[in-house]
């Protein structure tokens, strides 16, 4: 690190050529005039530049987030017109329409068919949180636990599915599961036929599964990963079993990675578009599904935005009745 | 001792096999895209690169991934501009309502992708603008911003002040001392925190199926269509270039940069 004394034009450091060159130039620049005037008027006044810093993300989000909202929820009590234009006149009739839809299906009447794909929205989410658990519980435990030298590697594969792009993740299952994919063909060797696992709830949870793992893994690792080792030797030294002093020491204090691991796996799988577009049919319908295709293919702007308000209620109403039990802030690792 | 190495040995397995259902199917989307058929068939039935000459004659496919890369890259510098600069405000000066308005910046992680795409389309729409680069850009920052302030933010709960009142002291103005002192410390959360930016913006389809024009569509999109309407083996050559760009050049970065970017990122 060079010195920063201004009296010294020359500053001795220990830069070479381009590095120096670009510090000097750097300098320069941070020592013009109107910069230097401007940053005394900035510290006079350093309430304004304290909204401003914080006030820019804020603003951000107010634009880009909030105010759309708010745009939304007037759509949603505007009407449909002919061909897709809004017609700006007040309507309960969008949400009415949630509550009552029904659906002519082959010669059968479903009754509430809105609803219906809400509840199934919850329910993915419900098993997804519950399989992504039971499958991601023994990994956190082992990278927490574990004194491998191989750990930052174990480490960086659980991070790395993370990079890549979600829709390859949900595109490989296709691959995996479809007629003639890796799995038929395993399971033809050993005598058994099928045409692929494609188009079921089975295949979108799978999906799901898989690529919500890490978001379970990493939290449980980072709760094992915290626990004193000498209060597990201390609880085998007074002669603890094995499975007891899980149950009674590492179980609990993991506890905080589990609700963490799973109030986001739960949120992410609800919302989830790609996994229901890809792997599922049309029975394997969620709520981000109903959205799109009411925006997109159907036009129906004031309706879709009627479902994106439900939608966005039941989430907060989750996120809410979390927050008593975990802070929100806490799920993403720092407080504040 | 041995009950617990047996036990030990079981946890072992049964992670192994989790990595597998991890990283599997990624590993098949590689290994099919080198099969020279029209259908995918395991065992491979030879190898060749037939399908990624296709794919580089595919101008068409060229410009969405163009398209993906120039949106991603401005998308991952105004969301760090942005991140960074909000994520200073947040932690080094006291307001009220910090936790409600900082949750407020975090919401694009937690609310569906189709939700904000819809969102923000029937708005920006509504006020007459068009569906252009800048509009992606906006669109994919604001889905990206959350995870610059978050990586940023931790970043910043780390940092001793003292070396920056070291500087001011030894005469330095607070511009220099930002970026002499500030931001060289804070470069790796930063760095860290584009990357993952870049990375997302790079792959996201959920809600950028809204924000496209015919002009403007990005390689996830092509892929979507092509899934959709026909099964071509085109897609794997593409996904694999794709996870190319998003995770083997970033730890190519980070081996030669020694930085351990990806990891801090998560």
């Amino acid at each position: 690190m060079s010195t920063l004394d201004s009296s010294a034009e020359d500053p001795q450091t220990n830069m070479e050529g381009f590095e120096y060159y670009g510090y000097r130039l750097r300098t320069a620049v941070l020592r013009a005039p109107p910069l230097v005037d401007g940053l005394r008027w900035l510290k006079r006044r350093d309430r304004l530049l304290a909204t401003a810093q914080a006030g820019l993300g804020v603003a951000w989000m107010l634009l880009f987030l909030l105010v759309p909202l708010l745009y939304i929820l007037t759509l949603s009590f505007w009407q449909k017109g002919a061909g897709g234009v809004v017609v700006q006149q007040f309507t309960w009739g969008n949400y009415q329409t949630i509550l009552t839809q029904q659906v002519e299906l082959f010669s059968l009447t479903v009754d509430n068919v809105y609803l219906l794909i809400l509840w199934q929205s919850l329910k993915f989410g419900f098993i997804t949180t519950f399989a992504t658990l039971l499958v991601g519980y023994v990994p956190g435990y082992y990278l927490g636990r574990t004194e491998s030298r191989y750990k930052p590697i174990l480490l960086l594969l659980v991070v790395l599915p993370f990079w890549v792009p979600l829709i390859i993740r949900y595109y490989a299952w296709i691959l995996v599961l479809g007629n003639e994919g890796l799995l038929t063909t395993l399971l033809s060797v050993v005598g058994m036929e099928s045409s692929g696992f494609l188009y079921t709830e089975l295949a979108v949870i799978t999906g799901l599964v898989q690529v919500l793992l890490p978001f379970m893994i990493l939290p449980i690792y980072n709760s094992v990963n915290k626990i004193d080792d000498s209060l597990i030797e201390s609880a085998k030294t007074m002669g603890a079993r094995p499975l007891r002093t899980f149950y009674e020491v590492s179980l609990p204090l993991s506890l905080p990675g589990i609700s963490a691991g799973s109030i986001l796996v739960f949120i992410l799988a609800v919302g989830s578009f790609m996994a229901p577009a890809l792997l599922g049919g049309p029975a394997n319908f969620m709520i981000a599904n109903l959205i799109e295709q009411t925006f997109g293919t159907n036009f129906n702007w004031p309706l879709a935005s009627a479902l994106a308000i439900v939608y966005l209620v039941v989430l907060f109403g989750i996120i809410t009745a979390f927050n008593r039990f975990v802070g929100l802030e806490d799920v993403f690792g720092e407080g504040t | 001792m041995s009950g617990s190495d047996s036990r030990w040995s079981l946890l072992t397995g049964v992670t192994g096999l989790t990595y597998l259902f991890l990283l599997l199917p990624l590993l098949v989307v590689v290994l099919v895209s080198l099969n020279p058929t029209k259908y995918a068939s395991f065992p491979p039935e030879g190898l060749s690169l037939t399908w990624y000459e296709t794919f580089f004659g595919d101008d068409r496919l060229l410009s969405a991934l163009w398209n993906s890369l120039v949106v991603a890259f401005g998308s991952a510098l105004v969301a760090g501009a942005v991140g960074l600069i909000a994520a200073l405000g947040f932690v080094r000066r006291r307001f009220r309502g910090k936790n409600v308005l900082s949750s407020l910046i975090l919401l694009p992680m937690l609310i569906s992708p189709v939700v904000i795409g819809v969102t923000l389309t029937a708005f920006l729409t509504s006020i007459g603008v068009e569906k252009n680069y800048l509009f992606l850009v906006a669109g994919h920052a604001t889905l990206v911003l959350p995870y610059v302030f978050v990586t940023v933010r931790a970043q910043l709960f780390g940092f001793d002040r003292s070396v920056e009142e070291a500087a001011l002291t030894l005469g330095a103005n607070e511009l220099e001392t930002f970026t002499e002192v500030t931001l060289p410390l804070v470069m790796p959360g930063l760095g860290a925190g584009m990357l993952l930016a870049f990375v997302i913006s790079f792959g996201e389809f959920t809600a950028t199926q809204f924000w496209v024009q015919p002009a403007t569509v990005t390689a996830p999109i092509e892929i979507y269509t092509m899934v959709r309407t026909s099964l071509t083996p085109k897609i794997n050559a593409m996904a694999t270039v794709l996870m190319f760009i998003t995770v083997v050049v970033p730890l190519l970065l980070d081996v030669v940069l020694k930085k351990n970017l990806i990891l801090r990122s998560a």
